[in-house]
Formats: C-alpha cells, structure tokens, sequence
C-alpha cells in the first residue's frame, strides 16, 4: 500500500498499526477496536538515512532492535541507543518501531480497564487521579495523570533540535508533538490521519558520554517508574593526562520520563552542571534540582488510599532524583579503577575481593564483572593506566626544549615519581612495585623498558645536537646508569625530597661528565 | 502466617544476636528440621554471610532463612485400577493432574515397579467414572496415590503369575486382567478420629528450611534474590526429576510473593485494576535466582510408602526467607508484602 493509500485508509476510520505491540494489547482489553491500517507494506519507511551535515534520519518503522544494533547511530547519538537496547524485552524491540514508540498511548490501569471511562477512552473526569495513583505522574501538568510512556521520545527530547518529519505537514520539533501535557484527551498531538514518517536528529556532539537509566522493581519487562536519559560533554574527556574529577562539563542535556504526562528536559539540572567540574559531588547537587518540578500528592497523607506516609508520589520524586543521578555518563572502567586503586593500597592484592572493589565503586558485582574479568585483571589494568600516566609525563619531558640534564632528569625522575606516590598512598605498595610479583613484573619491565628507550632517546638527541660526548659509549649504557640511579635510590627512602634532591644531583654529574668541553 | 512469624523469628534472633539457624534449631519441636538446620547452617553462603551492619556501600548482600511446617494430609480412600489393555497396562483413577505431575508419578512408578518400557504404560486419570481419587491440592495427592499405585502393581504381578523382573512378556496372554490397588493404612494411623471418606490427617508435619540470598540497591530500592537454597524433609521422593521441579518453582513463586505479587483494586469501586500479567507481576526469568534444593528422606517410616506431599511446603518459608535477607542486608525489618522499591526505600531512609 502507498502512503497516499493509508492516508485515504485513515480518513475513513481506523487506526494507524505499526510494530502493533501497544495497539494489539490494548485490542484485547477494549481500547482499540480498529479497524487498523498497517504501516508495514508502505516502501521507504525503515531505515537510517545519512545527511551531508552528518545528521541522521531514522525512518519511522525501523525498529527498536535496529536502532539500538546500528553502529553508526551508536556512535553519533549513544544516548539514543542506549535507550533503544534497554527498552520492553527482546520481542518487543524486534518489532516495535521508532514511530511506535513515540506514538504509543499511555499504560494507566484505569485507561486500559474496560470498567471506567476517563478523559482518555472519550469520557469524563480522571479516576486515577483521586483512585490508586501509585504510578501516576508526580509533576502534575494537566486533568490527566498518566505518565507518559515513551522511552524514545526522553532520548529525542535530549538532543536540541531532534525533529520528527509528519506527512502533508513537515518538521515539527519532538516537544511540539507532545505539547505541555495539558490536554488530557491523548498522547500526542497527531491528527488522526497524520503519519509521522520520520525522526530527524541533528549533526552529532563531538565527544559526548551519554547513559541511560530506567528505576524498575524487577530485572526487566518493567514500565520505569522514572526513566533519565543523560548527555554530557566534558572537557578534555578521561584519559591518562586528565585524571577525572577535573574536567569540566562544557553541555549537558538531561530529560526525564514516567513521572509526568509528556517527557520532560530537565534544564534546572543543566543549568547546576554546565560549567561545573565533573565530581561526584557536582553531579549529586546537580541531580537534586530534578525535583524542583514535582507536586506532592492531593490528598493528604493519611487518607491516601495506596500508601501510607510518605506518599509514593512524593517518593517517586525523589526517586527521580536519585535515578538521574546515577545516569549521569560516567565511564564504569575509570570507576572500578579508582575504586581497585583504593582497595589495593588499603588491603594490599591478596587480602581485596571483587566484593571489596564493587562496593567501592558503588556498583553491583555483575556490573564490575561486565568490565573488568578478574582481581587479576583489574590490577594488570590498573597497573597499565599508572605506568602509562607516568610514560606520559616522560614522553613530554623528553620532548622539552631544555639542557639534556633536565631532559634525562624529567624522564628517570617519571620512574621515582610512581615510587614515592605509592608508597605515599599505601602500605602495600612494594607488591605492586615488586618485578618478582606474580602479576606485575611484566608490566614494570615493560614500563623500565619504554623509560630506557626514551632516556637513551634523549641522549642520542643531544649527541646529535653537539651537546653531549658519548665518548664511544652507548646512548642505552648511560641511560641504565640513570635508571639504575633511580632503583638505588627507591631501595631505602626515608625522605621522599631527599631523593629528589639526589636525584637530580646524580644526573646532574652524569650529565656534567658527559657534556663536551 | 509464616511470613509474619519467621520473620518474627528472626528478629529476635537478631535483637538476641544469636545465629537465626541455631535459634530456630533449639527452639523447633520438628525432628524432621534437624536435619535440614544442619544442612543449612552448613552451605558456604550462610557461614560466610555478611554479618548484619557490616554494609555500607549502595549494593549490599544479605543471606536470610525461613523454615515452614506443613501438615500431612492424604485421602484414605484412594484407589487405582490397573487393566491390561492390547498389551498396554492402563492405570485409572479420578485424580486429576493440572499441571502437578501425577500423571508422570503413576506412570513412573508403574514402569519402575513392572518393568515396563514407556509405550507398555497409559495413565487416564480425571474421569469421574474410574475408581475414587483425590482432589490435586493440599499436598495430598501423591502421598495419597502413590502408595496406591503399588499396592496395584504387586497384585497385577500376583495375578500375572507373580514372575520376577519384567513382565513385559506375559501381558500378551493377560488380556483383560483388572486388579485394583488400594492406599493401606499407616502403620500409626491418623490424627483424625474418624476416616473421612477422601480427607484425613496423617502424624508428623513435614518441614522445610529455605535459605536465600539477595541483592540490595540501596539507591533505587530494587531487591534482587540472586541465590535460593530450599531443603525440604517430605519423605521418600516418589519421582525426583518432578519433585525437585516443584520446589523450583515453588522457589520462583515465593520470590514472587516476596518482592512482586501485588493486587490493586480500585479505592472507590473495588473493580481490580491489576488484571493483567503487566500490572499484576510476576518474577521473570530474568528475576529467577540460582536455585538448589535438598531432600531430606528420612524420618517417614510410619507411613505407607514413606513419603508425603510437599506441594505448599515447598513455597510456604521463600518469601520469608527473602525478607530476613532483607533484613540482614539493610537493617530494615520489612512488615508488609510484597517488598516494594518504594517500601524499601521508605524504610531504609529513616
């Protein structure tokens, strides 16, 4: 069938069915009795279509599984996949589409229920609203209390400027097709004979971390009694020369779903983050402004019929807060690290548990499994990201225009630098050090061998410059002698500015006999 | 009613800091628990849990345990009726099996105590024509018809010829040969008085002691029952690949009552609103924890075949034992069913 067909369809009664996941549901309990016209025959409407601009267009019945499986929209609009994969289960994903989804109608039990009739289902009044309103939306926008129920229009709605393309009317913006919640009648603001054709995102955020969060009671199938979708883009990003807790947030896009009758942004919470660096305690503050919009339940407490004090909706509140929270992007790797640093320079290796790190890092066990294998591994990892830290800061001091005796000082001082941080931050830290160690000792080689090639490097250069004469000796033999300074001077430490001080005394003379007179 | 009183039980147990098992161990008057305790207080999980308070990360593990009586009931009366028909032997009773197994119980017992390969064997069960079964409920049914089964089978051997091994080669020439078992009484008799003619109550309360694991986020409220250990002292398993899919299941559901099952009614009309599997919820599997369970077989011999039922006594104590893992992991003393997010969360912030 064309599109022109469906739209003719239409016009003589009956409903649009796409994916049918929502319309064949609500056909068994009485909300909708058709006759229904299938989207599925009608060509052009699946798939992903790349703009010039590197914006995307999402045609309206691709489906959930498609969107969350494409690599390229993964890597473009994450928090859009992200939402995409977490959604209804399997089955549903497999054919519920991106237009569906967004047009779906809401899951209130008294809508659905053939034996009351609300504004929804054509009649009068909202019995939700003083009935059992335990999943009713808790920031009060309109007669009707029914959260909305899309999980992809909250993605949308974080992305500025995400459009969906309607047939014989053109772009509108995601927000205008769910209006201010004020109209208690629908879900959304199409005609019934309108289509929505197509999704449009705009061009990509360079460098943006995205999550995605659903609080639900059991592990899947849920509707979320809050969804949060999260984008944020920080400054510098996380690597090894930008340790977290210093970057600082430069965008962030945060909406929210299923406490209010449309999806909601959230620009309080922006507004705490922009500008902010990216802590924990940041992100905290930040996530507390979520309820600035929240209305606490009509009746008073004791007479409410479903909960007791405090009311659930005023809990749903907080809830809302607190699930924001923890959907703020965040690399889980750099988490479980941090938290693996902190257990092993408390318990040393052998005495820290899997348990020990994901209870530090605030993260269930299967979670901390999903990245990290072993013990084992988040110490090899975590030995990798020190050394290669300190690999970094060798490389830059190689590279300074300055006399070879500061160069080769900065390079070797790399190794003594790691040393006296360990031994500062733990008492254990001879085990993460030790070459002999089970784990280890390939990492510290490799490390002791990239700081050799550098020094040796560096010496080479200024042999080149004419600064320095080898006299017929090895650029490696002088840098061994530099390197075996430091692993003298780390055997027996008492003051860590003392062996500084020797240190740089100690190249200095080396350098002194080497530069030519 | 278990689930108010174990998890009272506990919480002495903890306001006494003494160990829940060890308590319920000095206090239970069921011999047929002993064991179990022993069992129980001996699976790593529990004698490396957590102790109570020791938590203070968002996701915290607690291990709790729950144990439950069940009365044993049977029907005195049963009887099953064995017929050789076209080289098939035919069991026939009222029984009905909707879905718990007594079907695979006749016909596994037949097979095992005839010798018989699978095809020899036809169970019709659910007929009110055929002799007097039970009711399926209650776990009475197999205690009630088990024993019946063979009583049946040692007279269909003694009207065969009474041969040893199979009789696969004789039922060609036993066209038509009709014995009927019946259930014997036990040994001690039953508590009831007089026999009522399909309902009785046997001596001895059968037991079972569920250990369970959860998984708490303290952030968001969700519980998750990660393992489920449930012991159960019912006597001589009649057919263990069943039994023990019971008591799985009986395990999932009571996770169910423990953390989901919840139905809501409309304030002002009563109409329910949770007439769904969507709003009504259920544990899915993604819900379902590791699950092992333990029988115990001892401890039966005054009863004809040794075993009773364990149908309720499989779910009774879970969702007991999931809220004392609750407890042990917040130190929050959940009071209603089921434990929501919302509930959990309003408990632990105070």
């Amino acid at each position: 069938m064309s599109l022109d067909g469906v739209v003719t369809a239409l016009g003589r009664g009956g409903e649009l069915r796409a994916g049918g996941t929502d319309v064949m549901a609500r056909q068994h309990t009485g909300c909708a009795s058709g006759p229904f016209v299938d989207l599925g025959g009608v060509p052009g409407m699946r798939g992903v279509e790349w703009m010039p601009d590197g914006s995307a267009r999402i045609a309206a019945m691709t489906t959930m599984a498609e969107v969350a499986a494409d690599p390229a929209l993964r890597a473009a609009y994450p928090a859009l996949t992200a939402t995409a994969e977490r959604l209804a289960t399997p089955q549903v994903r497999a054919v519920g589409t991106i237009g569906g989804n967004l047009l779906q109608r809401n899951r209130c039990w008294y809508y659905r229920n053939a034996g009351f009739s609300c504004f929804q289902s054509g009649g009068v009044g909202c019995p939700a609203r003083d009935g059992n309103h335990l999943y009713s939306a808790v920031v009060d926008q309109g007669p009707c209390v029914a959260p909305h129920p899309s999980s992809m229009a909250v993605a949308l709605l974080a992305h500025d400027d995400a459009r969906v393309d309607i047939h014989d009317r053109g772009t509108i913006a995601v927000s205008g097709l769910y209006g201010d919640g004020s109209d208690p009648t629908r879900d959304h603001a199409l005609g019934p004979t309108e289509v929505l054709l197509a999704v449009e995102l705009p061009a990509p955020v360079g460098g943006e971390r995205a999550a995605y969060h659903r609080a639900i009671g059991r592990a899947e199938a849920e509707w979320p009694l809050v969804e949060a979708v999260a984008r944020l883009v920080v400054d510098g990003g996380p690597d090894a020369a930008h340790p977290p807790g210093v970057n600082q947030v430069t965008y962030a896009a945060v909406a929210v779903g299923g406490v209010a009758r449309t999806p909601l942004r959230l620009p309080e919470v922006e507004a705490a983050l922009v500008g902010k660096a990216c802590t924990s305690a940041n992100l905290i503050a930040a996530a507390e402004q979520a309820t600035a919009g929240c209305t606490p339940c009509r009746r008073p407490a004791t007479r409410c019929p479903c909960c007791a004090t405090p009311c659930w909706r005023s809990w749903n509140a907080r809830r809302m807060s607190r699930a924001i929270l923890i959907s703020m992007p965040d690399d889980p790797v750099e988490r479980i690290l941090t938290a693996a640093y902190a257990c092993f320079t408390r318990h040393g290796v052998r005495r820290t548990t899997m348990d020990d790190i994901a209870s530090a890092a605030d993260m269930s066990r299967p979670a901390v499994y999903q990245h990290v294998r072993n013990k084992d591994d988040a110490f090899r990892r975590l030995g990798t990201r020190i050394f290669d830290a300190a690999l970094v800061r060798a490389t830059a001091a190689a590279a300074q225009d300055a006399p070879v005796a500061a160069q080769l000082h900065d390079v070797v001082a790399a190794k003594l630098e790691v040393t006296l941080q360990l031994r500062r931050d733990s008492p254990h830290a001879a085990e993460l050090l030790d070459e002999s160690a089970r784990l280890s000792g390939e990492l510290v080689e490799g490390f002791k061998e990239a700081l050799l090639n550098l020094a040796a490097g560096t010496i080479l250069a200024a042999e080149s410059r004419g600064e320095v004469d080898l006299r017929g000796a090895e650029a490696t033999e002088v840098a061994d002698i530099a390197l075996a300074l430091v692993s003298g001077l780390e055997v027996a430490i008492a003051d860590p500015d003392r062996a500084r001080r020797q240190l740089r005394l100690a190249i200095d003379l080396l350098a002194a006999g080497l530069v030519e007179r | 009613m278990v689930w108010a009183l174990e998890r009272a039980v506990d919480e002495l147990a903890v306001r006494l800091e003494e160990d829940p098992i060890a308590m319920r161990r000095r206090w239970d008057g069921n011999p047929k628990r002993r064991p179990l305790y022993e069992w129980a207080a001996d699976l790593p999980v529990w004698t490396d849990r957590p102790r109570p308070g020791t938590q203070t990360g968002r996701f915290r593990r607690g291990v709790g345990v729950a144990a439950a009586n069940w009365l044993y009931f049977l029907d005195p009366g049963t009887k099953v009726e064995l017929v050789v028909d076209g080289g098939v032997v035919v069991a026939r009773t009222t029984t009905q099996d909707m879905g718990t197994g007594i079907r695979s119980v006749i016909h596994d017992l037949l097979r095992a105590d005839l010798g018989l390969p699978a095809e020899r064997v036809r169970v019709e069960i659910g007929r009110t024509s055929a002799m007097h079964g039970p009711m399926s409920g209650g776990s009475r049914t197999t205690p009630s018809v088990a024993p019946a089964v063979r009583d049946a089978a040692v007279r269909l051997r003694a009207a065969l010829g009474g041969p040893t091994g199979s009789v696969l080669a004789l039922l060609g020439g036993a066209e038509g040969v009709r014995v009927i078992g019946e259930r014997r009484r036990d040994r001690r008799r039953y508590v009831t008085p007089f026999a009522l003619d399909d309902l009785a109550i046997g001596r001895g309360f059968s037991g079972a002691v569920h250990v369970s694991e959860v998984e708490v986020d303290m952030r968001l409220g969700k519980i998750r029952a990660t393992r489920v250990w449930g012991g159960i002292a019912a006597g001589h398993i009649y057919s263990e690949q069943l039994a023990r899919s019971q008591c799985e299941g009986s395990i999932v559901q009571g996770v169910g009552f423990a953390l989901y099952e919840q139905r809501h009614v409309d304030p002002g009309t009563g109409i329910v609103l949770t007439d769904n599997l969507e709003d009504y919820r259920i544990p899915g599997i993604g819900d379902t924890p590791e699950i092992e369970v333990h029988f115990h077989q001892d401890g039966w011999d005054h009863v004809t075949g040794g075993g009773v039922g364990l149908g309720e006594l499989a779910t009774l104590g879970v969702a007991a034992s999931v809220g004392n893992a609750v407890r042990a992991a917040t130190g929050w003393s959940p009071v209603d069913l089921p434990i929501r997010p919302d509930r959990l969360l309003e408990g632990t912030s105070r």
